[in-house]
């Protein structure tokens, strides 16, 4: 079983459709656009779609000044991480795991040869798919404890 | 070899004490605002806060509900009351439960972060580096050891 999910290529893995915003852009509106897609992590692209660099929620509570809004209009590209870990579909979920735990990285593009992303890759994904895959091998579960546990968080 | 294989899922049941991390957990009063949380995000490298009333868990509020749900939101972080944005009441296992209750939350609900009891206080909150980088671990081992044991194991393992 460990060697099976070990050894999945990452391109094996369902993922979901990725933000993906153009260089350049306003912050908020990158904000916005995390928001309404349900992610964690923006691919930022050139207008040929080669990767320039990702902007995370993490960015966003630790490279900003929340005193003010005067960071809305700032451009995408002088906060994001433009040297971002990055791995490619043919490589191994061990591969992509060793990475993000090393880095405590939530989200790594997926790219191809000639630096298009195909995707991101989450910490989620991984764990979805192991949970989907394995579920009686990994999730081998005695009785779930919340019930015993629901008088704690009121139900 | 079986037994390496069942010493491996023995790890994965193993109870949420033996994953938590050392580091003290980072809590804030449930009458704060947003400024002050992100504040204390920033000097206490933590990805998430426990909401705390009077020591009780109120609630939790991370990263993702910062963005969702007052930048997003276009809320103004210091006119926002943490109690407002935060998730009130949350899922929380117990220190002695199986991992693999974590890993399912983590998976099916998107938990990164989930508060852990210990006799009806908050003990800790196990992140889901503390699950990954025990995953990342047990997966290398497998990769350091030579292929043919690895399709004996396969083997016995039965998938």
């Amino acid at each position: 079983m460990f060697d099976k999910i070990a050894e999945t290529p990452i391109g094996d893995i369902q993922g979901r459709d990725p933000v993906r915003v153009k260089t350049k852009s306003p912050l908020l509106s990158v904000v916005l656009a995390l928001r309404e897609g349900g992610r964690g992590a923006a691919i930022v692209e050139d207008g040929a779609g080669k990767l320039l660099g990702i902007f995370t929620e993490r960015h966003l509570i630790t490279k900003l000044d929340h005193s003010s809004q005067s960071w809305h209009d700032i451009s995408v590209d002088d906060v994001m991480d433009s040297n971002p870990k990055t791995i490619e579909a043919s490589h191994y979920i061990r591969e992509a795991l060793s990475i993000m735990s090393g880095d405590r990285i939530r989200q790594l593009p997926i790219l191809d040869p000639d630096d298009h992303a195909l995707g991101i890759v989450s910490i989620r994904d991984i764990l979805s798919h192991i949970a989907e895959h394995y579920p009686d091998e990994f999730l081998n579960l005695p009785p779930d404890p919340e019930h015993e546990a629901s008088d704690l968080h009121g139900g | 070899m079986q037994g390496i294989e069942g010493g491996k899922m023995q790890q994965i049941q193993k109870p949420i004490s033996a994953f938590l991390s050392d580091k003290p957990v980072v809590t804030i009063a449930v009458s704060a605002n947003v400024m002050d949380a992100v504040e204390k995000m920033n000097s206490e490298h933590t990805e998430c806060l426990l909401v705390v009333d009077n020591k009780k868990l109120a609630g939790i509020f991370t990263e993702r509900d910062f963005l969702n749900r007052v930048i997003g939101a276009r809320l103004i972080p210091s006119e926002t009351a943490i109690a407002d944005v935060m998730t009130a009441n949350p899922d929380t296992l117990g220190i002695e439960d199986a991992v693999s209750y974590a890993v399912e939350r983590m998976a099916s609900r998107g938990f990164r972060n989930i508060p852990i009891i210990n006799n009806d206080e908050t003990a800790n909150v196990l992140t889901v580096w503390d699950v990954m980088s025990h995953l990342s671990e047990v997966l290398t081992e497998f990769e350091e050891n030579d292929a043919s044991e690895i399709e004996e194991w396969t083997d016995i393992g039965g998938g």
